[in-house]
């Protein structure tokens, strides 16, 4: 299928710690589809974010293969998969991990001159972005320590959007902001996917995970189910107790 | 820093003063003559004095030469003191010229000190007045600073005890570059923090509560319990009696069911319950490592294991191998195919050997207790290897398959995935 | 107390990197430091021991003549003198000669002595050290022996003007007369060999030794008695010498040694200072949140500061103990080199004083470093700590914005880093100035020693021609008119040497030339000028200063028996006399007295055989020429020793500012790579590449590291002449000309700056390990 952006075989992730070794994915096969804003969910423990890692090639797996589109990205070295990242990868953190040294511009701009030579062009879409998601001129040159939490994960949100990958991750992008702000970075996120932008974001948060359109629940390593919603709309009930449905059926 | 700034350039400033006054008064202004100078003058006039109109001067000095007479012969420029009357007024240093021993002559050399001491008064009066007025600069721009740094900062911090007096948490208290007030203005902002999330915290507990009612209620109804209360019911409304007793009995007999299935499962197993099998999520790898073990005679070539995790029991799993392979070495006694592929959820090692497998009628016979095939007479054994080995793996959540291949006997070792149960 | 050491353990576990960098810091400082203080507190003193141990004398002299009568003069006017303690009055023969020392003919006053009667002389005896077979020949001084100067080989010695040869026999010490640096050498005959040069007609003189109570005195001593023998017999002194002018000269090198290890030690240590400074301040803001509990839990500022203490006192205390262990390992090399200068030979042996004083100071420095930059602990409250020391509100000035610059990008993220350390700059400034003062100084040791010494001498010399021709009165205006002639003569002019007497009979030695600007060396004054009329003259600094002259003040003279009285036009500082010297013009001395004989220097042309031009001279101008000179030969006899001391020199201290610069590099890394440990996790999640992190890193040091290069390069270029003055103001330098090889410093800068950038593109290397979901695990 052409639509597939990344596909995983087999997938395992094993740590250990003073000899004793803990699975924290068990043989995954999973298939990502462009345009689609998957969630997965999980209780804690659960391996959300070491997928995530995983998959976004951040971290390499201990078993099992992971494609980008027809490219093998598993067997890479560090430095082709900090290659590979920059130019299809966008990261959000739960900790925003914004640059405290740099400003708010330079946050942005220090991943996109990464990848784009044209400086003009770039700065034209790092305001572009930063305006669209309500980052005003103001404060494009203070400092991350100056910003709310939520004005810091939407810089962080452009900041990886800025060299339109194909694939957004959130690893709990509202995991360290309050009701208020959080919603402001769930509909960002919302938005971009309406516009075409692919995300995978891992939450544990039941109100992030309805903005997904396919929702994988993860216990133990494993991927126990997964749940289609279709398109996300605003206040949709019927969407809301399918989600509770699918979710207590996996004993959540 | 900055506020260490001002009294520190104050300080400087009045040192440079205290320190020109003081070098004004200690400083002997250079009145000294110089002693190589004047040799340099008089020999080199000396020199000359045949032809004193060509004489130059090659000093710094400025001097005026007389004749024995008092008669002007040279002199450096105008305005020196030209008799040696006016010399000595002027203090200046008169030396004679000399000839073969005879004086012949005198030279003047003009007294600078004066000059100098009144460039020097020039100098110190210059810094001193410029010293004063950047001290005054400085000082003017202090008051402005403290004003800015000072006032104005208890200014805002006014209007901001006004706001939250009125209950409006909601505005931070901004900062200033270089606030004096810097500790005092946090304490006043980190206060207006606690209090506005207090009160979000409050609303949030109250939100929780009722969540985890509803979790409750949900978790309680057990299928046990449903029985139970089912029967229960039906006992209480019935009339009659012939009912309640069966009622009774069904509840009875449920606990007995419990314990004779508790009782047949504890039967099953009392000749099995010392081989407890633990699987666990194991790497694939290991699988290379437990059929070389097995395969003491190498007989086999072992492949590559594909990539995965498996739900296994290593120990047990060595058995199982250990068990097929002896079998083979012992009926067969030929080489030996290993093949591992990954079915859909199952990971499967298949064995075969050349031995020409059993009699068809046989196969389904070989799993179970006691049972060994016909061809088995002259070689020992119990029969039991096979059983075990299937027990092992469906304990595993796998299998073990037996069947006649194209060149011997196969079996095939079903090993669950990872993560799947 | 307990307590401290469990803090101060737990503290070293977690920092054992840069504690092993603090540790190779200070070890090497105590290494320089007790090398230097052995060197110039002990090596000086070795020379006393020596000296006690032949019961030497603090004064000798040698006068022509050898009769009862003048014996009897001696021993009257030494017994008259109640500083004589006790001396020794003998027999032996006094001339100027030469032999070959190292490839080139050594010219020196030879003093000739029967064996039995060196041996014998209650003071100043020699000691003979080593002793072949050989029954009649020479004993040298231990101070020549080389590979051709040995037992059993031949030496062929110019005696006057005469040539014998002599099997060497042995060798021996003498303290006063031993090295070249003494002004006369003593040879020490069997009665053979000195009864058959007793025959061939050499006059007999009287050597004398003295020893006297004082012997800081010793120069007045010798003045004295000298003036007190002209009077009587005024053409019998020939030489003498003394206690502080040969101390002085036998340790040049040593002097020059210690005053670079000095040098070396004090950087070094200032070094190890910032860095522990540093270090400490580090340690602060990366463990405020473990202060801060500390304090909660009770502990009191000083006990934290005792912790430091406790802590870095532990590791320089070994390291110190290190240093000094390793110092006596090295010392004997040292003193190999040492031993060619001095021609003493110095036993090793541990001194604790010293030891301890190395320990006491550097302990000190650190304890400062400790003290001062711990302080701020004080204002510490546990609540700020707790939070990090982060103060809420930010003032951070954005460095470089990416928007606006015109820089490559990877240069402009690597500015930002340089903008946000301003200690690490202030470290990598000092240290790049200590190294670029190396550089400056090795390029300036490489250039004025090893390639071209004509500088080196002038200092030492005062003034180097080609040929040095003494000729006689009467024959001066026809060898002017030849030599101006000759065209492989480029200039020649007077520069003659003889003596005059200051005061109650100090010899100064006079330098008198025509003009003085002709002559080669133009910076021989180094105040004031040279003297031009004839009542002017040019005095050597370090005798003005103890006579308290200066420019402008007379001074009055005596030779011939005539005084005549000059200004002081300016201070000179040869130090080839020790520090007695003077100019005049020929007109000037003149007024004392006819020169009887006239010394000319020349130039010749590039290329021309100095030794067959003096040859061509003397068989031109027969009797009237009496003595020639190849300056070229005799300097480099001399300076061969000079040379080997610089190369070793510049060689050690090119490799510890090696390693200085590795070392330093290294913590800074280090620190960096710990304290951006979080930003390098971003950045590399954001698709950096551990290349370019590296590159970046080391690019963030660069522009401290090029500006104050270049800046102290300027700085140092310009400071090191005076610097190397100040160092050698003991031996009467009081101004250096050194020429400065801006060329050769630049190119050893650029290298200085590229080593410091791959060294530190090397440590960072360390950024690889950082990998992304290290910092991301911490959920």
């Amino acid at each position: 299928m052409e639509n597939i952006l990344l596909q995983t075989e087999k997938l395992s992730k094993t740590f250990s710690s003073g000899g004793v070794l803990q699975h924290v994915l068990k043989n995954i096969d999973l298939k990502l589809y462009k345009g689609d804003f998957t969630v997965i969910m999980g209780a804690s423990g659960a391996g959300k974010s070491t997928l995530l890692y995983a998959l976004s090639g951040m971290d390499t797996p201990s078993l099992g293969t992971i494609s980008f589109r027809n490219e093998t990205i598993s067997g890479f070295s560090p430095d082709e998969l900090a290659v590979f990242r920059r130019k299809h990868c966008g990261f959000v953190f739960q900790q925003i991990y914004l640059i405290d040294g740099m400003s708010v511009m330079d946050n942005v701009l220090s991943a996109g001159l990464l990848v784009s030579k044209n400086k003009k062009e770039l700065v034209k879409t790092a305001k572009e972005l930063l305006s669209a998601v309500g980052i005003g001129e103001e404060a494009w040159n203070k400092f991350p320590t100056q910003l709310s939490g939520g004005e810091a994960q939407r810089v962080g949100i452009v900041r990886a959007l800025i060299n339109s990958p194909e694939i957004l991750f959130a690893d709990e992008p509202t995991g360290m902001l309050n009701s208020k702000t959080g919603l402001d970075v769930l509909d960002t996120l919302t938005d971009f996917n309406a516009k075409g932008q692919s995300v995978v974001m891992v939450t544990h948060d039941m109100r992030s995970a309805r903005r997904g359109n396919r929702i994988l629940y993860l216990k133990d390593g494993v991927i126990l189910g997964e749940c289609n919603l279709g398109i996300y709309k605003h206040g949709d009930r019927e969407r809301h107790e399918k989600l509770s449905a699918f979710l207590t059926e996996m004993g959540w | 820093m900055k506020k260490q700034i001002f009294p520190v350039l104050l300080l400087v400033f009045f040192a440079v003063e205290a320190a020109a006054i003081l070098i004004f008064t200690f400083h002997d202004p250079g009145g000294l003559q110089d002693a190589v100078c004047v040799n340099e003058a008089v020999q080199s006039v000396q020199k000359d004095w045949d032809t004193i109109e060509t004489h130059k001067n090659r000093t710094d000095l400025d001097y005026v030469l007389l004749d024995m007479q008092e008669n002007l012969l040279f002199k450096t420029k105008a305005g020196l003191s030209e008799s040696i009357n006016s010399a000595v007024t002027h203090m200046d240093t008169i030396l004679d010229i000399k000839k073969d021993g005879a004086p012949v002559g005198k030279i003047i050399i003009y007294n600078s000190s004066r000059e100098t001491f009144q460039m020097w008064k020039r100098a110190v009066c210059t810094v001193l007045l410029t010293v004063a007025l950047l001290q005054c600069a400085v000082c003017i721009y202090w008051h402005i600073w403290l004003n800015h740094t000072i006032i104005n900062p208890f200014k805002k911090l006014k209007g901001f005890a006004e706001r939250i007096a009125g209950g409006n948490l909601d505005i931070p208290l901004t900062m200033d570059k270089g606030n004096l007030f810097g500790a005092f203005t946090e304490s006043f902002d980190i206060m207006r923090a606690e209090l506005k999330r207090a009160r979000l915290a409050e609303e949030k507990a109250n939100a929780s509560k009722k969540e985890l009612v509803a979790k409750l209620s949900h978790d309680i109804k057990t299928p046990v319990a449903s029985i139970k209360a089912a029967s229960e019911v039906g006992a209480a409304f019935t009339d009659n009696e012939k009912i309640r007793e069966n009622y009774t009995q069904i509840i009875a007999k449920t606990d007995q069911i419990n314990t004779l299935v508790t009782n047949l499962f504890t039967a099953t197993l009392e000749e099995l319950d010392e081989l407890t099998i633990t699987p666990e999520d194991t790497m694939g790898s290991e699988l290379e490592y437990l059929l070389e073990n097995a395969d003491y005679l190498h007989r086999a070539k072992i492949p590559e294991i594909p990539d995965c995790l498996l739900y296994m029991d290593k120990l047990r799993l060595q058995q199982v191998f250990d068990n097929i392979f002896s079998n083979s070495y012992k009926y067969a006694d030929t080489k030996i195919d290993i093949s591992i592929w990954n079915g859909d959820s199952f990971c499967c090692v298949c064995i075969e050997d050349y031995g020409g497998g059993v009699n068809k009628e046989e196969l389904p016979l070989l799993k179970e207790k006691f049972k060994r095939g016909s061809n088995t007479d002259h070689t020992e054994g119990a029969g039991l290897g096979l059983y075990i080995s299937d027990y092992f793996m469906q304990k595993m959540h796998g299998g073990l398959t037996i069947e006649n291949g194209k060149n011997g006997l196969k079996v095939t070792v079903m090993i669950a995935f990872g993560g799947t149960i | 107390m307990r307590k401290t050491f469990l803090l101060a353990r737990s503290d070293f576990r977690r920092a054992k990197g840069q504690t092993l960098t603090l540790f190779v810091l200070i070890f090497l400082a105590a290494l320089m430091l007790n090398l230097w203080l052995v060197l110039s507190f002990d090596y000086r003193q070795n020379f006393d021991r020596y000296h006690d141990r032949l019961n030497a004398e603090h004064a000798v002299f040698v006068i022509y003549g050898n009769s009862t009568e003048m014996d009897r003069f001696l021993t009257d006017t030494l017994e008259a003198d109640k500083e004589t303690k006790e001396y020794s009055l003998d027999e032996s023969i006094f001339e100027a000669g030469g032999f070959d020392y190292r490839g080139s003919e050594l010219r020196s006053a030879f003093i000739f002595m029967d064996r039995q009667t060196a041996l014998s002389r209650p003071v100043g005896k020699v000691e003979i050290v080593e002793s072949g077979t050989e029954k009649s020949g020479i004993y040298m001084p231990m101070y020549f022996k080389t590979e051709d100067i040995a037992i059993g080989k031949d030496i062929e010695i110019t005696i006057g003007s005469q040539t014998v040869t002599y099997p060497i026999c042995g060798f021996f010490n003498s303290i006063m007369a031993g090295s070249n640096n003494c002004g006369m050498i003593e040879l020490v005959l069997t009665k053979d060999r000195y009864d058959e040069l007793k025959e061939a007609g050499f006059t007999q003189s009287t050597l004398c030794s003295v020893r006297i109570e004082n012997k800081e005195q010793s120069e007045h001593y010798e003045a004295a008695i000298n003036k007190a023998v002209s009077e009587k017999y005024p053409d019998a002194c020939a030489a003498s010498n003394s206690y502080l002018l040969v101390s002085t000269s036998r340790y040049i090198s040593q002097i020059i040694c210690s005053g670079i290890m000095c040098a070396m030690a004090c950087f070094i240590l200032l070094i190890a200072f910032v860095v522990t400074a540093s270090n400490i301040t580090n340690y602060i803001q990366d463990n405020m949140k473990n202060i801060g509990a500390l304090k909660a839990a009770g502990y009191t500022s000083r006990e934290l500061v005792f912790s430091f203490l406790f802590r870095f006192l532990g590791i320089t205390v070994v390291a110190v103990v290190c240093g000094i262990g390793i110092s006596y390992v090295c010392f004997p090399y040292v003193n190999t080199l040492m031993v060619e200068q001095t021609g003493i030979p110095y036993q090793v042996k541990f001194l604790p004083h010293l030891a301890f004083f190395a320990l006491f100071v550097i302990c000190g420095a650190v304890a400062a470093a400790v003290w001062l930059s711990s302080w701020k602990l004080k204002n510490i409250e546990p609540v700020t700590a707790l939070r990090q020391g982060i103060h809420t509100h930010s003032f951070k000035r954005n460095f470089v914005p990416l928007e606006k610059t015109k820089l490559p990008f990877q240069f402009a993220l690597a500015l930002k880093t340089t903008c946000e350390g301003i200690r690490d700059n202030i470290i990598v400034c000092i240290t790049m100035f200590v190294l670029s003062l190396i550089v400056v100084f090795s390029g300036m040791m490489i250039r004025n020693v090893i390639m071209d010494m004509t500088q080196f001498i002038y200092l030492v010399v005062g003034e180097m021609a080609d040929s040095l021709v003494y000729v006689s009165a009467d024959a001066e205006q026809d060898f002017l008119q030849e030599m101006q002639a000759d065209e492989r003569v480029e200039k020649v002019y007077l520069f003659h040497t003889m003596q005059v007497t200051h005061g109650d009979g100090a010899l100064l030695t006079v330098n008198i030339t025509d003009d003085f600007s002709v002559i080669n060396n133009q910076n021989i004054a180094c105040s004031g000028r040279c003297p031009e009329y004839e009542n002017e003259i040019a005095l050597a600094a370090k005798y003005a200063k103890e006579q308290q002259l200066g420019i402008g003040n007379e001074i009055t003279i005596a030779a011939n028996g005539k005084k005549e009285t000059y200004v002081i036009t300016g201070l000179v500082q040869n130090s080839n006399n020790m520090g007695k010297d003077c100019l005049l013009t020929r007109a000037g001395y003149e007024r004392m007295g006819k020169l009887q004989e006239m010394g000319y220097s020349m130039n010749l042309k590039a290329g021309t055989d100095i030794d067959a031009f003096n040859a061509g001279i003397k068989s031109r101008f027969g009797e009237h020429v009496i003595q020639m000179v190849n300056m070229h030969a005799q300097i480099e006899s001399t300076s061969t020793v000079y040379v080997t001391l610089i190369k070793m020199i510049v060689a050690a201290v090119s490799i510890l500012s090696i390693i200085i610069i590795v070392f330093v590099l290294h913590l800074l890394v280090k620190t960096l790579l710990g304290k951006k440990k979080q930003d390098y996790g971003i950045l590399k999640a954001l698709g950096f590449t551990t290349g370019q992190l590296m590159v970046q890193t080391a690019f963030s040091f660069m522009p401290a590291v090029i500006l104050s290069t270049i800046a102290s390069i300027t700085i140092c270029c310009f400071i090191i002449n005076p610097l190397i003055a100040w160092f050698l103001r003991d031996l009467g330098i009081v101004k250096c000309t050194f020429t400065v090889p801006v060329p050769f410093i630049a190119a050893a800068a650029a290298a200085l700056v590229l080593f410091a950038f791959a060294s530190a593109c090397l440590m960072s290397y360390k950024i690889k390990k950082i990998v992304p979901r290290t910092m991301l695990a911490r959920e």
